[in-house]
């Protein structure tokens, strides 16, 4: 809890193979963590579609995070380099609908990491409370297609 | 969406495991609130015996259609439910697992907060739950024979074992003979047993096999299909020798007027047009080489037919193709020898006495040009022998892996030359940048030829040396000292075949960083590939020693069997990706983005098809495609934004 009272919404995307493990490693090693950060399991990061994330940020998300297999790990061989391209595009276009780039997070957290899961868990949350709520006046509605 | 659900929601509390951190009757407070839900009940353990019954019978009791467990890890008990709902009658599919342990009770002490995030992932699944489908196993036929690609030690053992009454082998083996490389080897490290002794037994079990097709002197033209229906089309080279007939006899060979460089003994002494790949070669039958033969250039030579007693020349056989179904492809394609001449410095040039590895393997082997006696060119024997290691390897420039085995066989035959006294006085160099000798009885080896006298000359890097070689004689500079040498050996980085190119491609396989076969993984499944059914074995995948090609050989047979057993269905993954035909714009995108190859064009519909056996359901085409055409089934997008939505 901050000193505002701010406790951020954090979706996290993890891939079945991996960063899902890592969640689970983090949870037998029972590390303290935030849990304002929720998780959705795709069986691969690649099938995480920029317009989920999208949607989590309209739906009230103050952060997504997008975590896959380590380079070269991908249990579908290279699915993850997908995730890492259309990442790499999606990010400069946050800042067209207002949204700070540090809202969206990508890494790699693989199924013994239960260490650097708990610690970006962490990070995220610190870097979310630090920006404070997604400022949703400033948002245009991705739906609506807005006023530009 | 499917219109009134009756969801059953059920909270383990996994001991305190979970009801510890995490308050379970606050959430079933909230959860029996929302419209759906049948039920919402509560045990201590559903992993148990009595926990899935309490689960059965309250699918059946409350006539449910959805069932929600929060507990544990989709790892541990997602399998466990789905067979519970299957048996209650339910498809398995309508189940959602929600770790509320590993992913919440375990990783916060702060009970509200946890309560509050494990409700949050309930509602989620709530919501997500509405949009799950019923999915059906699905098998399909399979052919459970095989092809092996490659009739060297490893492609050889995979066909041994995997050949039986009920699954045939068909063997294809580019070369006249079987046994690949290690033919060319007159014995073995470390213990110097003899290797035509090691392996002609194992060569003459697979030719006389009666459920192993030997296609020798043949080559793979096209394979088309996909795991369990493949179709190999095999072209079998003309060889003009009656196999029925032949005896092995040799007569033919002396008579021919022809002779060109021996590629099997690395092209260092010759060959006739009819010939064996080496003497004592399995199959022992002699092909003949129509590039080279005078009746192919329009002469009318009949030199070996006249001298053949059996009638087994036949000068007017004909290639011949064949077609052959099979369930799975082993490639075992092996390695080729690094050129040295690529690294100027070593001025490597035929008729010199600088030889390569191979070369000189053959140099000392009995089947050799020289019958296996060690002599110049000039047919002195040598007094000084300098053996350069990692010729082409271990290098940024050539080629940046260690090939594994070279620096074992250079100690080899330093052992060879001296316990078998093939050189009276010789004085043997070893320059070297590395000594890597992993396999067993290797460092005694090493040591008792520094106890013999033998010198080993560390150097930066064995690339970076020069050789100037002219006169019967060779001087190898190093950076502090010229050593002048009689013969001097590189040991040539293995490389990759450049057949197994065709296989890459026809296969749509994917090379490594070095250009070799890539496997699925390197350490947990290094003998699939990304291509289901198509397996790597041997060197064709990283260079290997002998026993790790047999290894690889006997291993891939193995999964084989286990995968592929005859007169067995297979069972194809159930959450697929599938198109949408309407939909689907034609655009490609998904074909060229499927990691295993599992989309192809259907061109008189104009669209793309993904075959359900190939597709692995990651749903990274599903992204990928312009015209929302194709839906990732159990990740469909409404099921994943329902997801989401509840989380929100």
């Amino acid at each position: 809890m901050t000193e505002t009272g701010f406790e951020p919404k954090i979706v996290a995307f993890v891939c079945n193979w991996c960063s899902y493990g890592g969640a689970d490693i983090a949870g037998s090693m029972k590390l303290n963590y935030t849990p304002n950060v929720k998780l959705i399991r795709v069986m691969c990061s690649g099938r995480v579609d920029p317009e989920f994330i999208m949607e989590a940020f309209q739906g009230g998300a103050d952060g997504v995070m997008v975590l896959g297999c380590h380079p070269g790990d991908c249990h579908y061989i290279e699915g993850n380099y997908k995730t890492l391209k259309r990442y790499n595009m999606l990010k400069p276009l946050l800042d067209q609908f207002n949204i700070e780039q540090d809202r969206l997070y990508l890494d790699w957290v693989s199924a013994s990491e239960g260490e650097k899961f708990a610690r970006v868990m962490e990070e995220m949350n610190d870097r979310i409370t630090q920006l404070g709520p997604l400022n949703w006046d400033n948002v245009i509605d991705t739906r609506q297609g807005g006023e530009v | 969406m499917n219109e009134k659900e009756r969801v059953g929601l059920f909270l383990c509390e996994c001991s305190k495991n979970i009801s510890g951190t995490v308050d379970v009757h606050k959430i079933k407070d909230e959860l029996e609130k929302l419209p759906d839900a049948a039920t919402v009940e509560i045990t201590n353990l559903y992993c148990s015996p009595e926990g899935k019954s309490e689960i059965a019978d309250s699918i059946k009791k409350n006539d449910l259609t959805k069932v929600i467990i929060g507990a544990c890890s989709v790892k541990q008990h997602e399998k466990t439910f789905m067979e519970v709902l299957e048996k209650a009658g339910i498809n398995p599919y309508f189940l959602q697992l929600v770790n509320i342990r590993e992913h919440v009770a375990w990783v916060t002490d702060d009970k509200e907060k946890a309560t509050a995030k494990a409700l949050s992932l309930m509602k989620a699944a709530y919501n997500r739950v509405h949009y799950h489908e019923a999915f059906e196993k699905k098998e399909i036929d399979a052919v459970a024979d095989v092809l092996v690609v490659g009739g060297g030690l490893a492609g050889c053992d995979a066909a041994l074992n995997l050949a039986s009454e009920e699954r045939k082998v068909y063997l294809v083996e580019t070369n006249p003979s079987l046994g690949g490389q290690a033919t060319k080897y007159e014995n073995s490290f470390p213990s110097l047993e003899c290797c035509s002794c090691m392996i002609l037994p194992k060569l003459q079990e697979v030719v006389e096999n009666p459920n192993i097709e030997l296609l020798n002197y043949s080559d793979v033209e096209e394979v088309v299909g996909f795991f369990g229906n493949f179709r190999a089309t095999v072209n079998k080279k003309a060889k003009y020798v009656v196999p029925d007939k032949c005896i092995g006899c040799n007569e033919c060979l002396e008579p021919c007027p022809v002779e060109v460089p021996n590629e099997h003994d690395d092209f260092l002494g010759n060959r006739k047009a009819i010939h064996f790949q080496v003497i004592g070669a399995t199959p022992y039958i002699p092909v003949i080489d129509k590039e080279n033969c005078l009746r192919f250039k329009d002469q009318d030579c009949t030199k070996c037919r006249d001298a053949c007693m059996f009638d087994a020349i036949n000068y007017d056989d004909q290639d011949e193709k064949t077609e052959q179904s099979v369930g799975a492809i082993v490639l075992a394609t092996g390695f080729e020898s690094f050129d040295p001449t690529l690294i100027p410095s070593l001025n490597f040039s035929p008729g010199t006495e600088v030889y390569t590895a191979l070369q000189f393997e053959r140099l000392i082997s009995n089947t050799g040009p020289t019958g296996g006696k060690l002599v110049k060119r000039d047919g002195t024997p040598p007094k000084s022998l300098v053996l350069v290691h990692c010729v082409g390897s271990r290098d940024k420039r050539y080629n940046n892996y260690c090939s594994n085995v070279c620096c074992s066989v250079l100690l080899k035959m330093s052992t060879q030359i001296l316990e078998e006294k093939m050189a009276e006085g010789i004085q043997i160099t070893h320059v070297y940048r590395d000594m890597t000798i992993g396999s067993t009885g290797m460092e005694e080896m090493y040591d008792k030829l520094n106890d013999e006298g033998v010198r080993f000359i560390k150097v930066p890097n064995t690339n970076d040396i020069a050789i100037h070689a002219d006169d019967g004689k060779a001087h190898v500079t190093l950076p502090k000292e010229t050593l002048p040498a009689d013969m001097v050996v590189l040991a040539t980085a293995m490389v990759p075949n450049k057949k197994a190119e065709k296989f890459i491609e026809m296969l749509m396989l994917d090379r490594d960083k070095d250009g070799f076969i890539m496997p699925n993984h390197n350490k947990i499944d290094a003998l699939a590939t990304p291509i289901e059914g198509v397996f790597v074995i041997g060197s064709a995948s990283f260079p290997k020693d002998i026993t790790n090609s047999i290894i690889d050989g006997s291993a891939a047979a193995g999964n084989i069997s286990s995968k592929l057993q005859p007169g067995e269905k297979l069972l194809v993954e159930t959450l697929i990706s599938t198109i949408d035909e309407e939909k689907c714009s034609g655009c490609k995108t998904c074909i060229s983005i499927c990691p295993y190859k599992a989309i192809g064009y259907d061109s008189e519909k104009g669209i793309s098809v993904i075959n359900e056996i190939l597709c692995r359901g990651c749903g990274t085409c599903v992204v990928a495609c312009p015209s929302n055409a194709i839906t990732a089934r159990h990740f469909e997008d409404n099921t994943i934004l329902a997801e989401l939505g509840g989380l929100l």
